[in-house]
């Protein structure tokens, strides 16, 4: 027990399709778990319904001990799951200090409040030469950062990374790397990525799906020479 | 049986009305499901086709084939054109949508009013329908008679082409899922052309024949085009039996629902809009909210 | 520099009655005041992503409360404004579960659907309202120009507020959740919460739109809410540039100045040219003239997708 998220028999169907199919996840508090696989395997799916950005179409997901599987997706963050999402979302009419402070402003009681803790955020994220620019000006990896920064700002207990190194450049790679390391100890994390590199040099734990079902879980080492795994990602044929 | 009496002429005029705004608001619901226009030229496009009507009609027989055509004809045009006019429009945007469709059918009733004149127009059918016939010892208009069975049965027409047909279920899908088209890769022009042409020829159609029902005027384009959006609103997009039955309803409040309650009825049409709408506000709107 | 025009322009405002004839005045007046109701259209259109086509209803709600307790002897300017505020904003709380749950094109079509349940009611609930013949308020001012001027502080006063009220939080919150609705609510904003709230203050706005209509026309009838009005505010509000209020102003004032002047120029044939003025700035100004990315609501829509 007291595991910080728990899937049970997660099931997410788009009319014939099924994304997500009967999945039980655990997930220890400060843990740092990736979910990897090939494209399709519903990875992303997966992030949207534990955010609940969509809905379940059988199964329950535990947060904290709580049936969190009928709350909006604000609830759930401000019960302290936060994200990013795969397309980085940013606001683009606001500039990227008041993109970070309306972000942390729920957490920290107005976006007055959350200015101050918000420069130091963009100072570690390399963005606060960019603090009074809109986003919409922002290059692809700045925004990818920036919904880091907002992210973060939420102080989530558990955070959700959906590929934060897609379209990144190398600069931006080690910065991104960096940031992963300095996260807070308590922090549990859920990351997608397709960089195996970051996943096994950051993750604690490693997940494999393939079309919606689980695969194995492992440690970074297992994973990396299972036979299993190498077959869920070539055997797309078998 | 006698107390019912007296309500059942109105109760037949609402069935009339009803199958009326019925084809009417398909058209308005194709444009607005499958092509996601808000077109508030759409009763513009309905009064095109019941001035030709007006114009063309002499209570000849020979008449009402031409006028059907000439009528379809015309308002599919204006339809297409209307389609041709949004082209610069981003998609998407609905707002400018909106905007240039109630331009065009300001400018469009105004152009109607110099063709035609300010006074609502008279419209001749063929003389063997343009009289009363019994009906259980009341006398009815032919032509309502006539109208409610061509009505009905481009009704069910519609509702055929719509179940059945591969065209159809293609609108069904649409509606479902709006990004559904983008993803089968048709052009989305040529989509919204084809709607608008569609939708053109319904409102035309139903402008020919109901030209003696709904006639042409100058607040005909208004008046329709407010009744088929109750009728969408209350029918939601999902279902042609959800349209059919909001038509038979609203017609129903129009005829018989004046009949019986003459300072209430107009309520009821919008307050039976506004239940509808907070009913659905979780559920539907939300549905609709994704398109 | 958008200052240094602010202040003449306040002046030039506020010495035009004793420059033009008391007709002009009076039409300014009006214009005036409908440009207040067009800036609680660009509240929400524009800043907060819902396009409407009703807010001629709680304008229509503010209007016969006004009209009423004048017609009660309840002479005092600023009781009847608060209470047309009021029920204009009792009016938004009561459809705003219409309202708030949809977006994009459906707005418009519910938004529509609430403007001509209001003019129904108008036309039809004759001991409140008059029926469609109106009801002759009780005079209040003597002169055209007092009329005006008590337009002019009342519209600025709002004005200046909804101005400042988006430069604080709550317009980055609005305009956040304009931008991105599923980023808001990943990050923990309750966004129908502030949308109805936008929606309630937009209201409120319309009402007081209401209580000056019925000061400077002194008469009202189920025509000063037609749907054409609906259409009209929306037209002057997107000229106006949508996000900028002081633009709605202007683009409301500028777009029913014009209907008058063409119904003025070519006698019955306003509807062409006015709807020639639709069509023109579809094509040439959807962005306003203060550039707005109309692309935003597009967005949003597919955000508010992502977020069932």
């Amino acid at each position: 027990m007291g595991d910080i998220l728990i899937t049970e028999a997660l099931t997410r169907r788009y009319g014939s399709l099924v994304a997500v199919d009967r999945l039980d996840l655990r997930v220890a508090p400060g843990e740092r778990r990736a979910v990897i696989g090939p494209n399709g395997a519903g990875k992303t799916t997966l992030l949207d319904l534990v955010a609940g950005a969509i809905r379940p179409s059988r199964g329950r997901i535990r947060f904290d001990g709580q049936d969190i599987s009928g709350y909006g997706p604000a609830r759930r963050a401000r019960l302290g799951i936060g994200r990013i999402h795969q397309r980085p979302a940013v606001w683009p009419s606001l500039t990227t200090l008041d993109n970070v402070a309306v972000a942390a402003a729920r957490r920290r009681g107005g976006v007055g409040r959350s200015r101050r803790p918000a420069i130091e955020l963009l100072d570690r994220l390399g963005l606060a030469e960019h603090a009074g620019v809109e986003a919409a000006r922002l290059s692809h990896g700045q925004r990818r950062q920036l919904e880091i920064a907002m992210a973060l700002a939420g102080e989530p207990r558990l955070l959700l990374l959906d590929e934060p190194a897609a379209g990144l450049s190398a600069v931006e790679f080690e910065r991104l790397g960096a940031v992963l390391r300095d996260l807070p100890e308590g922090m549990t994390v859920l990351l997608v990525e397709h960089r195996l590199d970051l996943v096994y040099a950051f993750a604690d734990v490693v997940t494999v799906l393939r079309d919606g079902q689980y695969v194995a879980t492992g440690t970074p080492d297992e994973i990396r020479v299972s036979h299993v795994v190498r077959q869920a990602y070539s055997g797309a044929v078998a | 049986m006698s107390e019912l009496d007296p309500y059942l002429i109105p109760a037949l005029d609402g069935v009339a009305y009803g199958l009326l705004l019925f084809v009417v608001a398909a058209g308005l619901v194709l444009s607005f499901g499958v092509a996601g226009i808000l077109n508030l030229a759409h009763g513009t496009l309905y009064a095109i086709g019941a001035y030709v009507a007006a114009w063309l009609a002499d209570g000849g027989w020979a008449a009402v084939p031409l006028a059907l055509v000439a009528g379809v004809a015309a308002s599919t045009a204006a339809g297409t054109a209307l389609a041709g006019l949004l082209t610069p429009v981003k998609r998407g945007d609905h707002l400018t949508q909106a905007l240039l469709t109630f331009g065009l059918a300001l400018a469009g009733g105004s152009l109607l009013v110099s063709a035609f004149g300010p006074d609502d127009l008279p419209v001749r059918v063929p003389a063997v329908l343009d009289r009363p016939i019994d009906l259980a010892g009341h006398s009815y208009a032919a032509y309502r008679l006539v109208f409610i069975v061509v009505a009905a049965v481009i009704a069910v027409g519609l509702y055929l082409t719509v179940t059945r047909t591969r065209a159809g279920m293609l609108v069904r899908a649409a509606v479902d899922d709006p990004q559904m088209v983008a993803c089968l890769g048709v052009n989305p022009t040529r989509v919204r052309v084809g709607v608008l042409a569609v939708s053109g020829a319904l409102a035309g159609l139903a402008g020919v024949l109901g030209a003696p029902i709904i006639g042409p005027g100058p607040s005909t384009a208004a008046t329709v085009l407010l009744l088929s959006l109750v009728v969408v609103v209350l029918g939601g997009l999902s279902s042609v039996g959800g349209t059919l039955l909001a038509a038979l309803a609203v017609g129903e409040i129009q005829t018989l629902g004046v009949a019986l309650l003459p300072t209430t009825a107009p309520f009821l049409l919008y307050a039976a809009m506004a239940v509808i709408l907070a009913a659905r506000a979780r559920g539907v709107l939300r549905r609709w909210s994704t398109a | 520099m958008k200052r240094l025009i602010l202040l003449p322009a306040c002046a030039a405002a506020v010495a035009v009655p004793w420059v033009v004839d008391d007709y002009t005045t009076a039409t300014l007046a009006r214009l005036l005041v409908l440009g207040l109701v067009g800036v609680s259209v660009a509240l929400l259109t524009g800043v907060t992503g819902l396009p409407t086509l009703g807010q001629t209803a709680p304008f229509a709600a503010g209007a016969y409360a006004a009209a009423q307790l004048g017609l009660h002897d309840v002479a005092v300017g600023p009781v009847r404004l608060v209470a047309a505020a009021g029920v204009g904003a009792a009016f938004a709380l009561l459809t705003a579960p219409l309202v708030v749950y949809a977006r994009g094109v459906f707005v418009l079509m519910i938004t529509l659907a609430i403007g001509e349940l209001a003019i129904t009611v108008a036309s039809r609930w004759k001991s409140v309202t008059g029926g469609t013949d109106g009801l002759i308020a009780a005079p209040s001012f003597d002169t055209d120009r007092g009329r005006y001027l008590y337009a002019l502080l009342v519209a600025g006063v709002v004005v200046a507020l909804v101005l400042l009220v988006l430069r604080s939080p709550a317009g980055l919150l609005l305009r956040a959740s304009r931008d991105d609705e599923a980023r808001m609510r990943a990050s923990g904003h309750p966004v129908t919460a502030y949308l109805t709230g936008a929606y309630v203050a937009a209201g409120a706005i319309a009402g007081v739109g209401g209580a000056l209509l019925v000061t400077t026309q002194q008469y009202v009838s189920p025509a000063d809410f037609s749907f054409d009005t609906a259409a009209l505010l929306l037209l002057g509000v997107v000229i106006g540039g949508a996000g900028s209020m002081l633009g709605a102003v202007a683009g409301t004032a500028l777009v029913f100045a014009a209907r008058d002047w063409f119904s003025g120029l070519l006698p019955g044939h306003a509807p062409l040219l006015l709807g020639a003025l639709f069509v023109l700035t579809a094509y040439l100004l959807p962005r306003g003239v203060a550039g707005f990315d109309w692309r935003r609501i597009g967005r949003r829509d597919r955000a508010a997708k992502g977020a069932r």
